[in-house]
């Protein structure tokens, strides 16, 4: 990585952060839980970086961090999504 | 190549996808479609990243991808609603270690081809990984009672905090000048997996929001660095909106507790909540003293049967509050509080719950709590949306419920809690409280609520307390309560009627200032108030305005509506011009305005509000307030002026009750 791609990277970097900040000072109190186990989900993305580092050499020593890496992230992307929407599940309006 | 341009698109619509499933978060009618869009965008950027030409082996990734969906479901299937504040610091831990390995790997892989750009990125990545991993991992033992909540401090701390938070950063200064010096790599992480630990030891369970949301910004920092390291935008991107969330987080939960970032990391709240506070200045009778005036001889605590606190429910109760709060939690109680509800709502009982902020130890714990107990999200209310309504409730139930119900975070500028917003739980006509004992929350002071006139204790475990009510409720089991609880109404606090408000300006007013807030505005009063100027004035008496430059939402909000009615600009005063005047003014009308007319930013050097320049309204001969409630203003605090002998309280809505009072300074003229 040089200067070339690292200036694109942080535009990228700022103007998500924006769009997080004003989408977020939406979500109302009552759903600040799901929310932080749904942004907690999906920055599991790394689990993106953990497949590179476990699939592209044979070496045991990144094999063995990729694969670890892997399974952390993995679980935070299946038990964040599975909670999150157990949880919103639980969320009813009032029945008249 | 072609698959690179798929790959790419894949990782753009999946970094849409997750933009999308936050701002379906906004409403809890949509939210479940943006875990949708979530877990759509995480498949497609899995699946695009299993076919990239870099992959050369797929047996460890997918061993791996099934080891970690196997952790996940079992957690997310068996974590009980009440382990929530757990899972989510275990759930950073994770994350955080998953990203500190990915960088380690990286490292370890390239470290001595890395340029300076790079290195500087695997080290951010790195240091914060580490410093959550192990940060977050010590949340989650205290929050799992594996480890004491209490803060753990000693001496040096703070210096040993800074001596190793400085070695990281000069060692990963050092490694972008000296990318090649594995020993400074891996003494940096090493430091960050310390610095993680120190952190989070001296700060308390009660604490512990803040603690998670500051710790969720760093997981999503780590994850931005990790897309830096690896030039991929879509890690950049969920890792920002997840460190943007976070950032956010804190800063509501710090503003709801009145605390600064840096009183929350360094301060070990609670580890000395007798903190030496030097005595407050008494120069005006504050609510504390009137409050402890009205107190009877010394503090008093009732207890209630079961069947005396279905009494006070069935007999006295049109509505209801409930308070949650950890207590409930612990006892895992919701479902008995929700039967309780139920019960009330079939006789006709309005119940709502009241929910701080930081009840129990994450954002919205209480609301999911209650949610998992099918309560309707519809009848979960937050602070700031209900505090007005305890004013009106027949019976606030608190349960397991403490630090933020203590009435002393308003009134007693001593407390540690002082400033805090708190639920004005102390204003409903009847309190009960159940917990299983007197003794003090987290901040560790006793809460002044327990004492009051109107509150009596309950005392018991939430879940079988709770319950035996349900059942003396339903059977109808009621016994009275022999002291009956005493009407509440504020201390020294006087209230006048449309009559003698007319008649203090009719007879007492030479001359009249009025001042003007937002409350006019609200209330749209400006052609009542003008009115009521008009019938003054016409009588003799001298008419002005007395403009706040704060006065309203805008400079000069409040010129504008009053030239609207007809008021002429020359009646319109500016703070300094007409500050002065108060004193040889017989009345000043207060219509809606509150902090501005505050004399604590003069005299109580502990008020939030103390330095602020405003109206010398308490110079005045008389006061009268109009305004709808005795609610603090913005600034969340109590007006000292309320209480002062000169001061008058004339409730209501400022357009009905302006005019009503316009009707009879009519009718006597």
């Amino acid at each position: 990585m040089d200067y070339a791609t690292l200036m694109p990277e942080l535009y990228v970097f700022i103007l998500a952060a924006f769009v997080g900040y004003m989408v977020i000072t939406r979500v109302p109190p009552l759903l600040h839980t799901p929310l932080m186990s749904a942004t907690n989900a999906i920055s599991a993305i790394s689990v993106v970086g953990a497949i590179l580092v476990a699939g592209s050499t044979r070496h045991p020593v990144t094999t063995a961090l990729g694969v670890a890496a892997v399974a952390a992230a993995m679980s935070n992307v299946v038990g964040g999504f599975i909670l999150t929407d157990r949880m919103l599940k639980m969320f009813k309006k009032e029945k008249r | 190549m072609i698959e690179t341009y798929f790959i790419d698109i894949a990782y753009l619509v999946a970094s849409v996808l997750f933009i999308l499933s936050l701002k379906f978060l906004n409403s809890p009618e949509t939210a479940r479609r943006g875990v949708l869009a979530a877990e759509v965008g995480m498949a497609i950027a899995i699946i695009a990243t299993l076919w990239k030409h870099e992959i050369i082996t797929y047996d460890w990734i997918i061993i791996g991808l099934i080891i970690g969906s196997i952790i996940g479901v079992v957690i997310a299937v068996w974590t009980p609603m009440t382990h929530m504040p757990q899972r989510t610091a275990l759930s950073h831990a994770f994350g955080a270690f998953a990203v500190s390995l990915v960088g380690i790997a990286e490292y370890w892989k390239h470290g001595s081809e890395l340029g300076t750009i790079k290195i500087a990125a695997i080290g951010f990545e790195c240091l914060l990984g580490a410093l959550t991993f192990t940060g977050s991992m010590q949340a989650f033992m205290k929050l799992q009672e594996w480890m004491r909540g209490a803060p753990i401090t000693f001496k040096g701390q703070n210096a040993l905090n800074m001596g190793i938070l400085a070695s990281m950063i000069g060692l990963l200064i050092y490694l972008i000048f000296v990318p090649t010096a594995a020993w400074a790599f891996y003494v940096m992480v090493a430091a960050g997996f310390a610095f993680g630990v120190l952190l989070v030891m001296p700060i308390g369970a009660a604490d512990m929001p803040v603690v998670i949301s500051l710790l969720n910004s760093y997981a999503g920092l780590a994850g931005s660095a990790t897309g830096f390291v690896l030039s991929n935008n879509v890690l950049i991107i969920a890792g920002a909106l997840d460190g943007a969330s976070g950032v956010i987080l804190s800063i509501i939960m710090c503003r709801a507790m009145n605390r600064s970032m840096t009183n929350v990391l360094f301060g070990a709240f609670g580890s000395s909540p007798a903190a030496s506070a030097p005595a407050p200045r008494a120069a005006v009778p504050s609510h504390a003293a009137a409050q402890q005036a009205a107190a009877p001889a010394g503090p008093v605590v009732k207890k209630l049967s079961v069947e005396q606190a279905a009494g006070l429910f069935l007999n006295k109760a049109k509505s209801v509050i409930v308070v949650p709060g950890y207590g409930m939690a612990a006892a895992q109680a919701q479902h008995a509080v929700r039967d309780l509800a139920d019960q009330l709502k079939a006789k006709g009982i309005k119940v709502r719950y009241a929910i701080h902020p930081v009840a129990g130890r994450m954002p919205g714990h209480m609301n999911v709590l209650l949610a998992e107990a099918n309560v309707p999200y519809t009848d979960l209310f937050d602070m700031e949306d209900i505090n007005e309504e305890f004013e009106e409730t027949d019976v606030a139930l608190v349960i397991g419920a403490n630090d933020v119900t203590n009435p002393a975070a308003k009134n007693n500028p001593r407390s540690p809690i002082y400033g805090m917003p708190i639920l004005n739980t102390d204003k409903a006509k009847t309190v009960i409280v159940c917990k299983r004992s007197m003794n003090p929350g987290f901040a560790g002071i006793d809460n002044e609520l327990y004492t009051m006139e109107q509150t009596y204790m309950f005392f018991g475990d939430a879940k079988s307390s709770i319950g035996k009510l349900v059942d003396a409720v339903k059977s109808g089991t009621v016994a009275e309560i022999t002291a009956p609880a005493a009407p509440t109404g504020a201390p020294g606090v006087k209230q006048l009627s449309p009559t003698e408000a007319a008649d203090v300006l009719k007879k007492k007013a030479k001359r009249v200032i009025i001042v003007p807030g937002y409350g006019m505005a609200a209330a749209q009063a400006q052609h009542a108030v003008r009115e009521m100027g008009d019938i003054l004035k016409a009588a003799g008496i001298k008419v002005k305005y007395a403009i706040h430059p704060v006065a309203g939402r805008m400079p000069g909000h409040m010129n504008v509506l009053l030239a609207e009615a007809n008021v002429p600009y020359t009646d319109l005063f500016d703070m300094e011009d007409i500050n002065e005047e108060f004193e040889e003014t017989d009345v000043a009308f207060v219509v809606g305005a509150n902090d501005v007319t505050n004399p604590a930013a003069k005299t109580n050097p502990r008020s939030p509000i103390y330095g602020m320049p405003v109206l010398d309204v308490d110079k005045a001969k008389i006061v009268i307030v109009c305004k709808r409630s005795m609610k603090p203003g913005f600034a969340g605090i109590d007006n000292d002026l309320y209480l002062m002998p000169q001061t008058y309280m004339y409730f209501g809505d400022a357009k009905t009750s302006i005019g009503k009072l316009v009707d009879m300074l009519k009718s006597v003229a």
